[in-house]
């Protein structure tokens, strides 16, 4: 095995490690599973570091081995063997960092957030397993490993969102998150079957090396079936409704697995199978359409959100939609743009979210924003990095958000060459969306640290959270900003930058797609005009939510727009009914024939196997009757005939001799009678 | 011999039972002689080579003696042989065998009477894998019966007798199918084999072997008469697998049977079934197999998803574990119709990997119905913190079965669909795409199941409270638990052992039916734009085939295998 990959396994297997350790050590010792899991961590993280900085050396290297072999030929024996291994690449390696990252700082927060935690010792083995399944997604050098490690990676968010099981809210929730991601795996499930079809293969690179054996039809299915898996695990429409379900977990939880990592799954997954996804334009036309319809429809429900981690939960739908709208126009600038905005998201809406659980965690779990207020004095780490963050998601220049979501708005403007006037309409909702982000986002920290306090109780009782909870806010603020000028300089190819052998792999991948309509004069028109567009959604949008939140002449304007919009508050605020909608039509209606074909089976197939035998039985008891009655009355009418005549003969045996002699001549008469009679006839 | 010993040693062992009059001594060689069955069905797979995909003759453990004969037509041969196909299950029958002997300690009344039906009941089972007479099979097949009606009928739950007599006199209706399929068969072949062409073979008309290599001469020429044959020895299988519509057989009795039974019930009785059809009924009617695939197909679509709603409507746990049975093995049927190597080593994994599995749910519903003494799921609650250990397994058994990755179900499920997708068949890809409807509808009952009973908080207390899982449950947990994961992370131990039996019997009996011709070189563009019409009928018929196939004159039988 080459350095690359060694690491990478060290890497990968380091998250289990600490999973089985606490496992077999948590009952004995719980108070130590907390530093396994932030030490195995640390060794993943440090494991990363060094694969990202010496990329350059390594380049992009695998490792892979035979798991089974068939033999599948018609005539003669033809041995096709299925091959599972692990890649390390640009894309790889970006994500590994960002992912061990992390989770290493959720790991550390854990320890003070979860403190005194009833099932504090199942927590970290669960977050150890998750991060060990996210690793492997991310390492898989094919779609099959891929697919258990996303199935795995299911399991854990749903054991962690089911944290607290004996709460209904939670238990309903982490059914609905797997049950909601199922649906989604069956398109991918079913594309996975196809590229197997076609290609004989899973393996990413035997795939893209016989692209041209899957027919165009099948092309658009495949690539829709993908986005399919990977809108459930992402969470766009109609497959989002889990994730705000899936804040019942605790907060780290929703930190690490439902912002930053596990829900940025399917953008990697789109992202990594982009060299046949790009083949079909009427594909890549509708993930940008539902990406971008998400996006804006997340961030109208965000508005009417009062529970900070509601908020923050719209808020990660809607810039999911961001990265999918995106990478649905499938150029070169597109994929960095969407790969490139996963990154950065992860880093600020892990800082938000972790933020959000600082707070939550010094107001003694109180979620509501109403009752909140002023905290800006009493937690001020907590509040320089969540104004950090918002700084980053609304896109204010000079942040990581706001480079990634130029660019963007620059992929979107610049188009692919198909449907450019949809691009066009797409880039104006997906601006709209992006002023919304930056307005919702100021409204929660006003409302939670600045102004004056709502409840005096909850304000009185605050207090900033311990080291083990700053450290990571404090860090994933820094990178907040920093991620962006990394990763910016690193993706534009022929720029020279600090971690540029990092990150190249991914431009030279990314360098391979043709794609029509790119051309440098497009690219940098495209470049000038979504500045200007970022920079005014940016300045628009917080300037809207200071004017709304913290000035008295706001507060009158905000009622009345409110009054203004009026249903469309409504719809927005009941979540657009989506929920209700598939209750209605696909819980009730999954019921309704679970119960039907219960009633089929009891009352009609086995009724019928029933209902043969009771015939039977009848048709026995029956022929029983009319065996008493016929047969059985002739067989007894002939032994009582026989008994009878025994009866009658037996008095003829009388035991006196003069009776015998009597009838042995009457017979012997009798006899000479008729022999007479006979001769003489 | 080894095959003698294995299927004879459980009968043997029933006069031990008499050694002694102390319970614990009884159940200690009830599960010490199913505990040396298992470890001799080790020891024949570890000696096995896969590649000797012959069923007698000079097979591995294969041989054939004269038994009963009259006259010089009707001789019945006592005849034995196994390919990696019947070795896996019996493999799994020696490891459930040995399990759910352990777990039959809580049987408290008649140990003796119970032990010495179980053993019997092993032996019918092990002789029904192993038999290649037709008389023998049936034999043994009968024998399984009879040990199965009393262990349900006086072991049981409440509706014991009821249970124990339909379920008896179901599969006697399978039964019945089936012998008359067999003595039809027979009749014919005796005749045909009584020819002066093949005379000179010495062929036997009872042996399965020589039936498979002759296959084509059944009816020869006669459609209807050949698709008669298959639908009844189909019926008579199905019953058994069981396929929808008929399996209302198995949630009765299921339900009824003592834990043990239900385990061997699920995970080894079911399995006959899928066996009986890769045996005798598919590859003897492959062209009706090809002609019925729609029908097929269907049953087994309908039996996967209509399981699942079915399930999802219980009340009563160890119902939903029944109905998951039907729900699993209609992926055996999908995978078996579709004639792809992908779907028939799938459906031959989802029978080892059901067996394991549905093992698992059954004992994982008795440990906890031996306390609460219901299984009604909607009186359980939050057993996640109240048993801690027994969740820890029961998960393992229950998200396999729901078809988390990492598990041997996956694995199964997996293949069948990848090979009822690649299937050349007409519409095989409709229906893989309704089948995995039944992937949510599988995960929608485990769900809600594992929802009620360990989620939430208790709904009641139970009389003495629950305690966790005792030493002798984790015996017979932990080791299937152990298999379903190295099933799931790691096949190839299994596949190796089944892949070559598996592909000689597609190639021989299936290869000439198949409706496209087979793709030997890479030349043609893209698989989907083959088209019959576009090539002349001989081009189906390929000078290799018919060299692998089985020649008319009976001499290419196992050619496909020693070619390797």
């Amino acid at each position: 095995m080459e350095t690359g990959p060694l690491l990478a396994v060290v890497c990968l297997f380091m998250p289990m490690l600490s999973a089985l350790l606490i496992a077999v050590l948590g009952g004995r010792m719980p108070k130590i599973c907390d530093l396994i899991g932030i030490g195995t961590m640390g060794v993943s993280l440090l494991c990363a570091i060094v694969l990202g900085l010496g990329h350059a050396t390594y380049g992009a290297q695998t490792w892979e081995f035979t798991w089974i072999t068939m033999d599948v030929g018609w005539v003669t024996s033809e041995p096709l063997s299925w091959t599972l291994g692990i890649t390390v690449d640009g894309l790889t390696t970006a994500l590994l960092l960002v992912v061990t990252l992390v989770s290493f700082l959720v790991h550390l927060f854990s320890k003070g957030y979860m403190h005194g935690d009833d099932r504090y010792v199942d927590f970290y083995r669960w977050l150890g397993l998750f991060t060990f399944s996210m690793l492997g997604l991310i390492l898989s050098d094919n779609l099959l490993t891929l697919f258990v490690f996303w199935e795995v990676m299911g399991l854990a968010s749903y054991k962690l969102i089911g944290h607290y099981f004996f709460k209904q809210s939670a238990f309903m929730a982490c059914k609905k998150a797997f049950m909601t991601t199922r649906v989604g795996d069956i398109g991918m499930f079913l594309a996975l079957l196809a590229i197997y079809l076609y290609t004989d293969s899973l393996q990413f690179k035997e795939i893209f090396a016989n692209l041209d054996m899957i027919p165009v039809g099948a092309q658009f299915w495949i690539a829709m079936g993908l986005f399919m898996g990977a809108a459930g695990k992402s969470a766009q429409f109609p497959l989002h409704i889990w994730l705000p379900d899936a804040m019942e977990g605790p907060t780290p939880v929703s930190a690490l697995i439902h912002a930053a990592t596990m829900v940025a799954a399917g953008v990697y997954l789109v992202g990594r199978m982009y060299t046949l996804i790009v083949l079909s334009p009427g594909a890549l036309v509708i993930i940008s359409i539902i990406g971008c319809f998400t996006a804006l429809m997340a961030a109208s429900i965000a508005f009417t959100r009062t529970d900070i981690k509601q908020v923050l939960a719209y808020s990660t739908v809607s810039q999911l939609g961001f990265m999918f709208t995106a990478l649905g126009v499938g150029s070169n600038i597109a994929w960095k743009a969407g790969l490139f905005h996963l990154a950065t998201h992860a880093m600020f809406k892990a800082c938000l979210f972790l933020g959000s659980g600082s707070v939550i965690h010094g107001c003694h779990h109180l979620q509501d924003m109403t009752k909140m207020g002023g905290l800006r004095k009493k937690m001020p780490i907590t509040a320089m990095t969540y104004l950090v963050a918002c700084l980053a998601i609304a896109g204010f220049p000079f942040t990581a958000g706001f480079w990634s979501k130029d660019m963007i708005l620059q992929a979107l403007w610049a188009g692919n060459g198909h449907f450019d006037d949809v691009y066009k309409i797409i880039y104006v909702v997906l601006a709209l969306a992006a002023a919304m982000t930056a307005a919702y986002m100021f409204r929660s920290y006003f409302l939670t640290f600045e102004g004056k306090p709502r409840d005096q109780h909850v304000h009185d009782h605050a207090h900033e959270s311990p080291w083990t909870m700053t450290t990571g806010l404090i860090v994933l603020a820094t990178m907040a900003i920093a991620a962006g000028y990394k990763w910016h300089d690193a993706l534009l190819p022929n720029s020279p930058g600090g971690l540029e052998g990092v990150l190249s792999p991914i431009a030279t991948f990314a360098k391979t797609f043709v794609i029509h309509g790119e051309g440098n004069e497009v690219a940098h028109h495209a470049h000038t005009i979504a500045l200007y567009t970022s920079l005014t959604v940016a300045f628009g949008g917080m300037i809207l939510a200071g004017v709304w939140y913290m000035t008295a002449f706001g507060v009158g304007l905000r009622q009345k727009m409110r009054a203004m919009i009026g249903p469309l508050y409504g719809w927005a605020s009941g979540k657009f009914f989506i929920d209700e909608f598939v209750q209605m039509v696909f819980i009730n209606t999954s019921i309704f024939f679970a119960e039907l074909t219960s009633w089929i089976d009891s009352a009609l197939l086995d009724g019928f196997v029933d209902g043969t035998g009771s015939v039977t039985m009848k048709t026995g008891a029956a022929s029983g009757v009319a065996d008493d009655a016929i047969v059985d009355g002739a067989v007894t009418l002939a032994g009582n005939s026989a008994w009878w005549g025994g009866a009658l003969l037996g008095r003829f045996q009388s035991g006196r001799i003069r009776n015998y002699l009597f009838g042995a001549v009457a017979s012997v008469a009798l006899f000479a009678v008729v022999m007479l009679y006979i001769v003489a006839r | 011999m080894e095959l003698t010993l294995l299927t004879f040693l459980p009968v043997i062992g029933i006069p031990l039972l008499w050694a002694s009059k102390d319970v614990k001594v009884q159940r200690m060689i009830g599960a010490g002689v199913s505990g040396v069955v298992m470890l001799l069905s080790i020891w024949l797979w570890m000696n096995f080579d896969p590649n000797h995909t012959s069923l007698v003759g000079d097979g591995a453990y294969g041989f054939s003696h004269a038994w009963i004969s009259v006259g010089d037509s009707f001789k019945i041969n006592y005849a034995m042989g196994v390919d990696g196909i019947s070795l896996l299950l019996i493999l799994l029958t020696g490891v459930l065998g040995f399990l759910a002997a352990i777990s039959a300690f809580t049987i408290k009344t008649k140990v003796r009477g119970f032990y010495a039906m179980y053993l019997l009941l092993l032996t019918g089972m092990l002789g029904t894998f192993v038999a290649m007479d037709l008389f023998l099979f049936y034999v043994f097949w009968e024998v399984m019966l009879l040990p199965m009606y009393f262990l349900i009928g006086i072991w049981g739950g409440k509706q014991r007798e009821f249970a124990a007599i339909k379920f008896f006199l179901y599969t006697l209706v399978g039964s019945v199918l089936m012998l008359g399929a067999f003595l039809a068969i027979y009749f014919q072949l005796s005749e045909a084999f009584a020819s002066p062409e093949l005379i000179a073979q010495g062929l036997n008309a009872f042996s399965i072997p020589d039936i498979l290599a002759h296959h084509h001469l059944i009816f020869e020429g006669n459609s209807t008469v050949r698709m008669v044959l298959f639908v009844a020895l189909f019926i008579g299988f199905a019953i058994k697998v069981p396929v929808f519509p008929f399996h209302t057989w198995l949630p009765l009795a299921h339900v009824q049977a003592p834990t043990p039974i239900s385990v061997i019930l699920a995970g080894v009785l079911l399995k006959l079934g899928g066996y009986g059809m890769m045996r005798m009924a598919f590859p003897w009617f492959p062209d009706a197999v090809v002609t019925a695939w729609p029908y097929l197909a269907t049953l087994a679509v309908v039996s996967i998803i209509y399981g699942a709603l079915v399930a999802l409507a219980q009340t009563d746990w160890k119902k939903l574990v029944a109905y998951s049975s039907v729900s699993h093995m209609g992926y055996v049927l999908l995978g078996l119709a579709s004639l792809t190597e992908e779907g028939i080593n799938g459906a031959v994994l989802q029978m080892f990997s059901h067996g394991l599995l549905s093992g698992m749910m059954f004992l994982c519903v008795g440990v906890i119905y031996e306390q609460a003494h219901h299984r009604d799921l909607n009186r359980f609650g939050g057993m996640l913190s109240i048993v801690p250990r027994y969740t820890f397994v029961a998960m393992i058994a229950f998200f396999g079965s729901l078809g988390l990755p990492g598990l041997s179900g996956f694995v199964a499920e997996m293949f069948v669909f990848f090979g009822a997708f690649k299937s050349d068949l007409p519409d095989a890809k409709i229906f893989t795409i309704v089948g995995t409807i039944g992937i949510v509808f599988g995960a929608v009952y485990i769900l809600v199941m594992i929802q009620k009973v360990f989620f939430g908080k208790p709904k009641e207390t139970p009389e003495h409270p629950y305690r966790d899982l005792s030493l002798r449950e984790g015996i017979t947990l932990w080791p299937l638990a152990i298999m379903a994961l190295w099933i799931g992370i790691y096949p190839a131990p299994a596949l190796n052992l089944i892949d070559p039996a598996v592909a000689n019997w597609r190639r021989t009996y299936f290869a000439e039916h198949m409706p496209t011709p087979p793709e030997e070189t890479g030349d043609l563009e893209a698989p989907d734009e083959l088209d019959t019409g576009a090539l002349p009928p001989d081009a189906l018929r390929w000078d290799g085939l018919r060299l692998n196939g089985p020649g008319r004159d009976g001499s290419g039988r196992d050619s496909a295998g020693e070619e390797k």
